[in-house]
């Protein structure tokens, strides 16, 4: 695999200009997704009208490939409905990210979505 | 003259990583576990194809030869580090000596509200994390001794240790910063408010030559894997006086005179410590890396390793955006560089560097409470070995220059 393959223009854009990188303090949902093994850290914030995300936002630190993951899943999940949300697979990640995902860094690329996880499944809630 | 490359020889690894993947590996991570050569896997063999059995019960010629072979290893390991056989226990690692020396101790030195531990501040999570439950458990404070630099407080470290210190536990070389710490001086204010002392010595041990007896501490403890033994297989020393009153951490077969219903007794040191069947290939293994890395003169493997230590920084310290965090001074180094990359996590980095053959660490390290402390939340690490060259930190920078390139800096 070359470099150009993981590294690819649209994961650096992401990992260099995240969109809606900030916290989000009237969130409907909340997950946290943290890699044990480096440390890498994603919050996800979901704001929901009815069954639909209106908004997402994330916070986080970590190496491009978890933080574009971060970047691209927000953008993602806007507009969807959270049926749809919960129909995310670990596949549909790797075709999000567009990359072959090698068994090292499978927790890096997956990292924003084990935060989504943990906000369907309930999460925090806002007061 | 030290010959990297006829060492090279004796690692079969690397040939063969270069008919897999058709690139010279330059392995720079023995930090988290170094290689292993022929003569340590031919006499794991030997005790696996010719002698297997269990020692220390079985009556016949097998399992008297694998017993004899054992307590050699004992002997071995014991002579390695300048203690007697009987100071000599088996674990399975650097982490299981740690959690055995608390189960020791607890009871012995009766730890509660009021006592305190004390640990350094940049200890990896095995020296760390079960002093941490300890106290915890006990309620007794666990406390860290603070970094001036990439060396121990001294000072602090001094005013630290008081008369409620019951344990002073701390490594022999930093697995993050590289640093050689005076651990003598940490002991010698220890001893004076009569705390037990522990040294970690995971990161130290193969590297530099190290003798208890100079050093003073009650307990030393590593792992083989990180010193061309295999996994699986550690050493926790206990200074004989100490030992000899200590009860059992862990329990079971192996370690009884007598057993009733009622009551146990327990053999002598070190077997009272050593329970159930243990890991004999490996006591053989490390046994038999101790004796390589002799022949290759202990003095001459770390003069070796400051060699590299002093290129790699004047080599790395060339590139914009990269700042080492490890300790400079290479007389004080046991043979790691760490560095950060301005806009490149370390993970990045080592995926980049892993496709030009060159194998590195990124993240924690083991250490967060040090990372916090550095304000820094992961670092590529480079640790260097006996089969390590120039040109391997040649083909580090090269790269590094390459990640720097596909991040656009």
């Amino acid at each position: 695999m070359h470099d150009e393959e993981l590294y690819k223009e649209n994961i650096l854009d992401h990992y260099k200009h995240p969109r809606g990188k900030r916290a989000m303090t009237d969130f409907t949902l909340k997950g946290e997704g943290v890699n044990a093994s480096c440390g890498d850290e994603v919050v996800i914030y979901l704001k929901l009208v009815g069954d639909r995300i209106t908004e997402t936002t994330f916070t986080g630190q970590g190496c491009a490939i978890s933080q574009a993951g971060a970047s691209m899943l927000t953008e993602r999940l806007k507009s969807m409905t959270l049926a749809g949300a919960k129909m995310l697979s670990p596949g549909d990640i790797y075709t999000m990210l567009g990359i072959k995902v090698s068994p090292g860094r499978v927790d890096c690329a997956l990292l924003a979505y084990g935060a989504l996880n943990q906000a369907l499944l309930g999460g925090k809630t806002a007061k | 003259m030290f010959d990297v490359n006829k060492i090279k020889e004796d690692f079969p690894i690397f040939e063969n990583y270069k008919k897999k993947w058709g690139r010279y590996l330059s392995y720079l991570d023995s930090a988290a576990s170094s290689q292993t050569p022929r003569q340590v896997v031919l006499a794991m063999d030997d005790y696996y194809f010719n002698y297997r059995s269990n020692v220390h019960r079985s009556p016949y010629k097998l399992g008297i030869e694998a017993t004899e072979a054992y307590e050699s290893a004992r002997a071995t390991v014991a002579k390695f580090i300048g203690a007697k056989k009987g100071e000599i226990i088996f674990t399975s690692g650097a982490t299981m000596g740690a959690n055995m020396l608390v189960a020791m101790l607890e009871d012995y030195l009766k730890i509660k509200q009021g006592a305190e531990i004390l640990a350094s501040v940049a200890e990896h999570h095995s020296n760390l994390v079960p002093f941490q439950e300890l106290a915890l458990r006990t309620n007794a404070a666990f406390r860290v001794i603070p970094l001036s630099g990439t060396d121990i407080d001294y000072e602090k470290a001094e005013k630290l240790i008081g008369p409620k210190t019951k344990i002073v536990t701390i490594s022999l070389a930093s697995n993050v910063l590289g640093t050689i710490y005076e651990v003598k001086r940490v002991i010698k204010f220890a001893k004076k408010v009569g705390a037990i002392t522990i040294v970690d010595a995971s990161k130290a041990a193969g590297h530099i030559s190290i003798n208890v007896r100079d050093l003073g501490c009650d307990f030393l403890f590593f792992s083989g894997h990180k010193m061309l033994g295999p996994t699986g297989i550690g050493v926790l020393y206990g200074r004989e006086e100490l030992l000899t009153r200590l009860y059992p951490g862990f329990f079971g077969g192996g370690i009884v005179s007598s057993v009733t219903v009622e009551k146990t007794s327990y053999l002598d040191i070190p077997m009272r410590f050593e329970p159930g069947t243990p890991n004999v290939a490996g006591a053989i293994g490390l046994a038999r890396a101790m004796e390589y890395i002799e022949s290759l003169d202990i003095g001459a493997v770390t003069k070796h390793s400051q060699e590299l230590v002093r290129y790699a920084i004047e080599k790395l310290s060339r590139i914009p955006g990269l700042k080492i965090v490890s300790e400079k001074d290479e007389k004080r180094n046991i043979g790691i560089v760490s560095f950060t990359i301005d806009g490149i996590h370390s993970h990045d980095v080592a995926e980049i560097l892993d496709r030009g053959g060159v194998s590195i660490r990124g993240g924690h390290h083991c250490a967060m409470p040090l990372m916090k402390y550095l304000g820094v939340s992961d670092v590529c690490r480079t640790s260097f070995y006996v089969y390590n060259d120039k040109e391997d930190i040649d083909r580090l920078a090269e790269g590094i220059e390459k990640a720097k390139s596909v991040f656009g800096l």
